[in-house]
């Protein structure tokens, strides 16, 4: 896999041209496809993802290639520490990001991480990390409460 | 040549990407192939309903639509709005479609504009070009369908299902080539400014592969934040899979075989199960005895005590035996 030297040229949407070796960029299933139908000899332009995410991502899959001999278990530390650093906003264009580029196990990452994000967390303090407006009414509020009840008593 | 819908499509660029005895396609496949922006699609004709057995990347790319999703596929799910709309879109012009019915039924080609859809339900105008294969026997074994997409300005409104469209696009966006197809941000939908988008995001499948992270708990706890939260937690499969989560494979499967629990959704299973299990079990050492051991006893509890009762003596003769054990008291014993 290192043998291939060949550099995939990425645009980001605010035109920022990123050089990538070609081993590195196909860890994106979408990016793999394009060189597969021969359409990945220009630059390729991604018209949703910005410089900044493009470079994260970018870092993320060397760090996948580079660690490829590494344990599973340095992997999952260096994903860790990837994941730890990020913050809500930059995780939300990251999951955008990484599903339309299709890397998978970046995905699975930044999913898991808003899922332990949410964990143990009652829907006021879901609203105050998320910054979610509480648009019921208070009768349907009060109904939902009731209905979900069964979740909640046993914390208090 | 035969058309063969496992071919590397990029290995028969360099034979002039010639099909059945030689005749060259009236339009030039091979620039298509290489960088021009639009999608290339190409179905089965001969099997009912005619399944996609390609798609190119840009297909993918501006459908959002992935190979593995659509292939086996009739076209026709880029006139529904989104993976989960049940039927053709009210805007998708009716007399376009039966044009492509008496097209494809005449073995002509057909050009023409057509309404369709990305996954995320983005509106996209599709000038498409759909031209039918002939095999040796003049029978159309495939036809392909190329597709130019432009942008569309049309406000749908939110998707079935979600009522939340969040845009991560900035107004500033540069003009690369595929810039044309993501439709035109207005500022009104930036009205989430400053608010974190992740829980609410347009794709519901991303937002679905999150919570389906969760426990029953937390999703209870997420559907108690807001409408679109509340919707997007009525989904059966993601029940189910929370209840995977907290229970494992194994239950989630033997819970779907015992009669009745299709009926009763996963929701009201987890409810049931998750407040079962805040019941806690425990283990007490009571002093006392329940003399004599007999079969057939039935135990019940009234409040804090549990009572034992019944008993079956010789013959089946019921003995009426009678023990209540006190949880209240702090050294518990039958009486």
């Amino acid at each position: 896999m290192a043998s291939t030297l060949k550099k995939i040229i990425l645009k980001s949407c605010d035109g920022k041209i990123l050089e990538v070796e070609e081993a590195v960029a196909v860890q994106s299933q979408m990016i793999k496809n394009m060189i597969e139908d021969d359409c990945a000899n220009e630059e390729i332009p991604l018209p949703d993802i910005t410089g900044e995410i493009l470079s994260m991502i970018i870092e993320y899959c060397k760090m996948h290639v580079d660690g490829e001999n590494n344990s599973n278990n340095e992997l999952i530390a260096r994903d860790a520490d990837f994941i730890t650093r990020v913050d809500l906003n930059t995780l939300y264009y990251l999951i955008v990001a990484a599903n339309f580029l299709n890397v998978k196990s970046l995905l699975d990452l930044t999913c898991q991480r808003v899922a332990d994000i949410i964990k143990g967390k009652s829907p006021e303090e879901i609203r105050l990390t998320f910054n979610i407006k509480n648009d019921f009414t208070p009768e349907e509020e009060e109904e939902i409460r009731k209905k979900n009840a069964w979740a909640f008593d046993y914390k208090d | 040549m035969e058309w063969d819908s496992n071919s590397d499509l990029s290995g028969d660029e360099d034979e002039g990407f010639v099909f059945n005895d030689g005749d060259p396609l009236p339009f030039p496949v091979q620039n298509l192939l290489q960088t021009a922006p639009c999608g290339f699609v190409v179905t089965d004709a001969i099997e009912p309903d005619h399944p996609i057995v390609y798609v190119n990347a840009v297909f993918e790319m501006v459908t959002g639509y992935r190979a593995e999703e659509v292939i086996g596929r009739n076209c026709r799910f880029l006139q529904y709005r989104g993976p989960f709309a049940k039927r053709r879109h009210p805007l998708v012009d009716s007399s376009v479609v039966s044009e492509i019915r008496r097209c494809l039924e005449e073995g002509i080609e057909f050009q023409g504009e057509l309404l369709n859809f990305k996954k995320d339900g983005t509106p996209l105008m599709n000038k498409l070009r759909l031209t039918p294969i002939y095999g040796d026997d003049a029978i159309i074994t495939h036809v392909i369908g190329i597709q130019f997409f432009t942008e569309v300005n049309i406000d749908l409104g939110p998707v079935s299902g979600s009522s939340i469209k969040q845009s991560m696009k900035s107004s500033d966006r540069s003009s690369s080539g595929f810039s044309a197809f993501q439709p035109a941000v207005g500022g009104d939908r930036q009205v989430y400014r400053g608010f974190c988008g992740i829980l609410q995001l347009s794709n519901e499948v991303l937002s679905l592969k999150i919570l389906s992270r969760l426990t029953p708990r937390d999703i209870a706890s997420v559907g108690s934040v807001c409408r679109r939260l509340n919707d997007l937690t009525k989904n059966e499969d993601l029940w189910r899979m929370v209840c995977q989560n907290a229970w494992g494979c194994e239950t989630t499967r033997v819970l779907e075989t015992v009669r009745g629990a299709k009926r009763l959704g996963w929701g009201r299973l987890a409810r049931e199960l998750t407040t079962l299990e805040a019941a806690a079990w425990r283990k007490l050492t009571v002093g006392g005895a329940v003399e004599p051991s007999r079969c057939n006893f039935s135990a019940c509890a009234v409040g804090n005590r549990v009572v034992l009762f019944g008993g079956e003596g010789v013959n089946m003769q019921p003995m009426n035996d009678t023990f209540v054990l006190d949880l209240n008291s702090s050294n518990p014993e039958w009486q």
